[in-house]
């Protein structure tokens, strides 16, 4: 059982861990590097995939765009908790005075902030390959769905990562179980994403899937953070 | 002194009981004859024409896919809280049967929109719940029969994320405008809500009697494991 | 027990307003780009909910589908569904039950002799 602590003091406990999980991933760079590869090489393969005529096919670049990341985060996220079974450290970490929802949490973040660097690559590779448009205002606004649309991606990952850490199969395991789920984050970002390259964005309707974006996120943070804790307890 | 059973009656203990007989003949005779009023008794309906009899099938199908929801919600939960493999059986079957039921929505829904709206499938709030929740109850059953040791926590933890997903998107329906129709059975005509009701009913005892038979079968299996492992211990292979 | 059951509710209650918390500026940070950042030329007002029965536009014409075998199919398809699992939990039962039955036979030779 974990000891009791404030909300504070668990969030300061869940950056510890997020601490360390960036100190690791500073010394070598492994996940990063990996992911944003690989998340290059998706948008790579579909720009030729979509090419036409002599130019590629910008309006499925919305589509092209969250699944480069989908199919990277799946990377990162396998490998982020499989560092943590080498030399069992997950015993580790669940024995440690830590309470279970900061290991979570820290976990979580971890996982946003590689993602973010890795669409730090992603995002503008998507605009070089499909010669889209980007003003300021747009620039502002791709920011914020991307980071709300990776956030329920961290939220949801983390989580089932978690789950599938002792199961036998995992890698495949993952996979499947993660995509039916992220579904939603997915179609809305695309949809989100869709009305930004148009010429004339529907701005009423970007902030509509935008809440839709957030509420997905705050509706899955609750939810992991029911679940997260009987689930790891053996 | 014959073996124990384990968790049946020794006397007739494996017969299939005789009212889970009565029940399932019972709900087939009435949705037999719900097919037969669909057909034969409700009118056409003046807007849709002929593909709106699908309408009678396809909502308590629907009905019985959310009824599942909550069922597994609670034998998850259960089951995390207290290990009890009675939990973990519950929400299997609630698993297994919203899978059935949603899959069933999922092919006559495409089948009306064909008609009604041109295409089979449309990006719709509500279609897309269902997608996701089946699409996760699958990978749930995927996870059951692969994962392992501990895949009955990984499974139960699963189908709460469904119950939770579905929920997000029955949530931002009214956020998301849809193209789904909206709730018609207040506006239905006498006949046809005679006919509705008889097919919600058909269904209701039609579930009810597949819930009865996939929970036995599921004591059936741990019954059976059970057994398996005083045979090893008896001595036999 | 109940202590750390109390405990535990606590925790998750202070989780749910975190969320709440995280969630709402997000929510009203959304709501607020669609005030803001409006472009000049107005965009043209989403069109209103369709009642639920009109044609996707750029569909095909639905007038040549044939409503009757969307219908057969359609109920076709939900008796062999329901059917089908009827009869797969019918025979799966039999068999174990079948399988049950021998292996407690069989457990009680051995343990006669």
């Amino acid at each position: 059982m974990s000891p009791e602590r404030s909300v504070f003091g668990t969030l300061v406990d869940a950056w510890r861990i997020t601490e360390k999980d960036l100190l690791v991933e500073l010394r070598t760079k492994e996940i990063v590097l990996t992911m944003g590869y690989f998340g290059f090489l998706v948008v790579l393969i579909f720009s030729f995939a979509f090419f036409q005529d002599g130019a590629t096919i910008s309006s499925v670049a919305s589509g092209i765009l969250w699944v480069s990341i989908a199919f990277a985060g799946t990377l990162g996220l396998g490998r982020i908790f499989e560092r943590e079974r080498e030399g069992d450290c997950i015993r580790a970490l669940l024995l440690s005075p830590i309470p279970r929802p900061s290991i979570y949490l820290g976990k979580a973040l971890g996982v946003l902030i590689f993602m973010l660097v890795v669409e730090a690559v992603v995002v503008p590779s998507v605009y070089f390959f499909f010669n889209l448009d980007l003003d300021r205002t747009r620039a502002g606004v791709l920011l914020l769905t991307v980071l709300l649309g990776t956030l329920g991606y961290a939220i949801v990952g983390t989580l089932l990562a978690a789950m599938l850490l002792r199961a036998r199969t995992k890698d495949v395991l993952l996979a499947v179980v993660l995509y039916p789920l992220i579904l939603p984050v997915l179609i809305i970002g695309v949809k989100a994403t869709g009305i930004l390259v148009q010429p004339e964005p529907v701005w009423n309707e970007l902030s509509l899937w935008l809440r839709l974006l957030g509420l997905y996120d705050a509706v899955f943070l609750v939810a992991s953070l029911w679940i997260f804790e009987p689930l790891l307890l053996d | 002194m014959t073996t124990n059973l384990e968790l049946f009656d020794q006397k007739d203990g494996l017969k299939t009981p005789p009212l889970l007989i009565t029940l399932s003949v019972v709900a087939a005779v009435l949705m037999g004859v719900s097919a037969w009023m669909v057909f034969f008794y409700a009118p056409t309906e003046k807007v849709m024409g002929f593909v709106q009899k699908i309408f009678y099938f396809h909502v308590p199908c629907a009905w019985m896919t959310l009824w599942s929801a909550p069922l597994m919600a609670f034998g998850s939960i259960a089951y995390l809280a207290t290990k009890k493999d009675r939990y973990d059986r519950l929400s299997d079957a609630g698993v297994e049967l919203a899978i059935l039921f949603g899959t069933l929505v999922m092919i006559s829904g495409p089948l009306w929109g064909r008609k009604a709206w041109g295409v089979y499938w449309v990006w719709d709030a509500r279609l897309t719940s269902f997608l996701v929740m089946v699409l996760t109850l699958v990978a749930c059953k995927i996870v059951r029969a692969y994962a392992g040791p501990s895949a009955k926590t990984i499974a139960a933890g699963l189908s709460i994320l469904a119950v939770v997903n579905a929920l997000f998107v029955w949530v931002s329906v009214d956020l998301w405008r849809g193209t789904h129709p909206p709730k018609l059975v207040a506006t239905l005509q006498v006949e046809m809500k005679q006919v509705f009701w008889l097919s919600v009913l058909s269904f209701h005892l039609a579930y009810f009697a597949m819930l009865w038979a996939r929970l036995r079968m599921g004591k059936l299996r741990t019954a059976l494991d059970r057994l398996a492992i005083k045979s090893t211990e008896a001595g036999l292979d | 027990m109940m202590s750390a059951a109390v405990i535990h509710l606590r925790r998750y209650l202070a989780f749910l307003g975190l969320a709440v918390a995280l969630g709402w500026p997000a929510l009203a940070l959304a709501a607020g780009t669609s005030t803001t950042a409006a472009p000049p030329p107005a965009a043209p007002p989403p069109p209103a909910p369709p009642p639920g029965f009109e044609r996707v536009a750029g569909a095909p014409d639905t007038e040549k589908v044939d409503a009757n075998q969307l219908v057969v199919a359609a109920y076709a398809v939900f008796f062999a569904g329901m059917f089908g699992y009827l009869i797969y939990i019918a025979r799966k039962q039999a068999e174990m039950a079948k399988e049950m039955a021998e292996l407690a036979s069989r457990i009680d030779r051995v343990k006669k002799s």
